[in-house]
């Protein structure tokens, strides 16, 4: 288990001073790029891949104007480790299941992870509190530019960077936006903004991503299409679609506010305390309370709780960090009752 | 009502362009609407690309996959059975993974993918950044195009300032990389 690495604190990214953050938890930028004269991962046999993972990794190490990195090769974790990683934004679902040499850089705040044959030899990632996509893009800009100087990317004029999946082509940036959108989903609006999302070339998906369910209302809203426009337009079509969901949000927000403060109040209220008395507590149940008792702290109807505890109980609370953290078994049931606890105990000590 | 672009002939078609989700409605002749071109794209080209089985919830990699099956489907014929000679990649297997083996195949195949791509971004040219090593290359070859063109012509004062240039950027260590 690699729990020794982390401290218990979440990376800077849930940090709870990000712009907007009333509704956007935090920005990621990412950048998919691949080495040239090498084949795409899935088609290196297990030497070659071997091979270029100690390359990249030997290269990455030479970066410059990177804080002291972390490299861990995914593929000698134990699967528990692997989904801590997942859980932690550090590394996606893909290069956690997949096979062969694999591996991960990240900084000691988390912001900045590359991770190493996923599915393009690089996947660059920068992640940042609150609503920020154009500091996140700036972010990746340089860092892209660091790197390219250590390794020659695969690159045409006129498709861009080469990507092993030909939806990537072009800049091969993908910005996502996460963002708490509780009273959408309660007006059953989503479906409208997941319209909106398609309409527009970008796509509204779950907590981790590509084919994942919501959990705790919270979606990440994506640019789709990168060739054919600049970084700059990718930068600008996020930032105005997630502007108009993010007052969408706090529209509904206030007229439910207007409408019938006392039965919100009772909601949030009804949420904390199901979260200070369970003796156990399912992920989704966790998620389901979190979420309103968020939804409580940013219409100050749950005064005593901080954003930053409920920020960071969004991702202590899940599986792999409560096994890791907290010893919790595999095993559900017992998790439920770890996780309950855990809950209980924080509360209590965020109480001002 | 005449046409709204030529504004001499009768409208007889009803164009209809959705940019950015924005619905704009035209008129227009039948000449002015075949010369109109392809429509800006939108994601509601993709939807009309993916077929119906896509809508409404479209993903892009779905689609990937979906188009180029069916690409593959027409195109490949046994004897057309081209190799990638740096990863030994075929059609069928794009087909199969809907992915590329190597950077290469973009080439190769190029005549299948370039309109699969298209279709899928709505957009053929890459517009964003490069690499900076491409950069420095292209403003290296420039510089050297320059260079020949001013002594050819005898202009010594500017190509020595080309000279100095080329030395310059030629001999730039990386900023990116340790010395060591």
């Amino acid at each position: 288990m690699i729990g020794g690495r982390f401290a218990k604190i979440a990376g800077e990214w849930l940090a709870p001073d990000g712009p907007d953050r009333d509704v956007v938890v935090s920005t990621r930028a990412r950048l998919a790029r691949n080495v040239e004269g090498w084949k795409m991962p899935w088609r290196l046999t297990d030497q070659e891949r071997a091979t270029l993972e100690a390359y990249l990794h030997e290269r990455l190490h030479r970066l410059s104007g990177v804080d002291s990195t972390t490299y861990l090769n995914v593929d000698a974790l134990d699967e528990v480790s692997r989904r801590l990683l997942v859980e932690r934004h550090l590394i996606s679902r893909e290069l956690a299941q997949a096979d062969g040499d694999r591996g991960v850089t990240f900084t000691p705040t988390e912001s900045l992870s590359i991770m190493t044959n996923e599915e393009d030899h690089l996947r660059v990632q920068i992640i940042r509190a609150g609503f920020r996509v154009r500091e996140a893009w700036v972010d990746i800009d340089a860092l892209d530019d660091r790197i390219s100087e250590v390794l020659d990317y695969a690159y045409s004029p006129s498709l861009g960077y080469l990507t092993a999946c030909p939806t990537n082509l072009g800049t091969a940036l993908r910005i996502s936006v996460m963002a708490h959108l509780p009273t959408l989903v309660s007006t059953k609006q989503i479906k409208k903004i997941e319209n909106a999302a398609t309409q527009t070339g970008h796509i509204l998906r779950g907590l981790y991503g590509e084919g994942t369910k919501p959990s705790g209302d919270l979606y990440q809203i994506s640019n789709q299409l990168t060739l054919g426009r600049s970084e700059e337009e990718i930068v600008c079509s996020v930032i105005d679609l997630v502007s108009k969901i993010i007052e969408w949000e706090r529209g509904v927000r206030s007229l439910l506010l207007a409408q019938d403060r006392t039965s919100m109040q009772d909601k949030v209220s009804g949420a904390i305390d199901a979260l200070r008395d369970a003796e156990k507590l399912s992920f989704d149940e966790a998620m389901r309370h979190l979420s309103l008792v968020r939804l409580g702290i940013t219409t100050n109807l749950a005064p005593n709780l901080s954003m930053q505890t409920v920020n960071e109980l969004f991702l202590e609370t899940q599986p792999a960090h409560l096994q890791t953290f907290h010893g919790a078994p595999g095993e559900p049931l017992e998790r439920d009752r770890i996780r309950a606890d855990f809950i209980r105990a924080r509360l209590k000590s965020d109480n001002r | 009502m005449n046409c709204q672009a030529c504004g001499v002939n009768p409208a007889s078609i009803r164009s209809i362009d959705v940019v950015q989700g924005v619905k704009t409605e035209k008129f227009l002749c039948e000449p002015c609407s075949s010369k109109a071109g392809p429509t800006p794209f939108s994601a509601l080209k993709l939807l009309e690309i993916a077929g119906q089985e896509l809508i409404p919830k479209t993903n892009i990699q779905e689609v990937s996959l979906s188009i180029l099956k069916k690409i593959v489907a027409e195109v490949e014929t046994p004897r057309d059975k081209k190799r990638c000679k740096h990863c030994g990649m075929t059609l069928s297997e794009l087909q199969k993974r809907g992915r590329i083996g190597c950077e290469h195949d973009y080439e190769v195949f190029g005549q299948q993918l370039l309109p699969l791509i298209e279709r899928l971004h709505g957009q053929r040219e890459h517009r964003g950044k490069a690499p900076l090593k491409v950069l420095r290359e292209q403003r290296l070859k420039s510089l050297r195009d320059m260079l020949d063109e001013a002594v050819k012509s005898e202009r010594y004062e500017e190509a020595a300032r080309y000279r100095d240039e080329i030395k310059t950027l030629g001999s730039a260590a990386p900023f990116g990389a340790e010395t060591s």
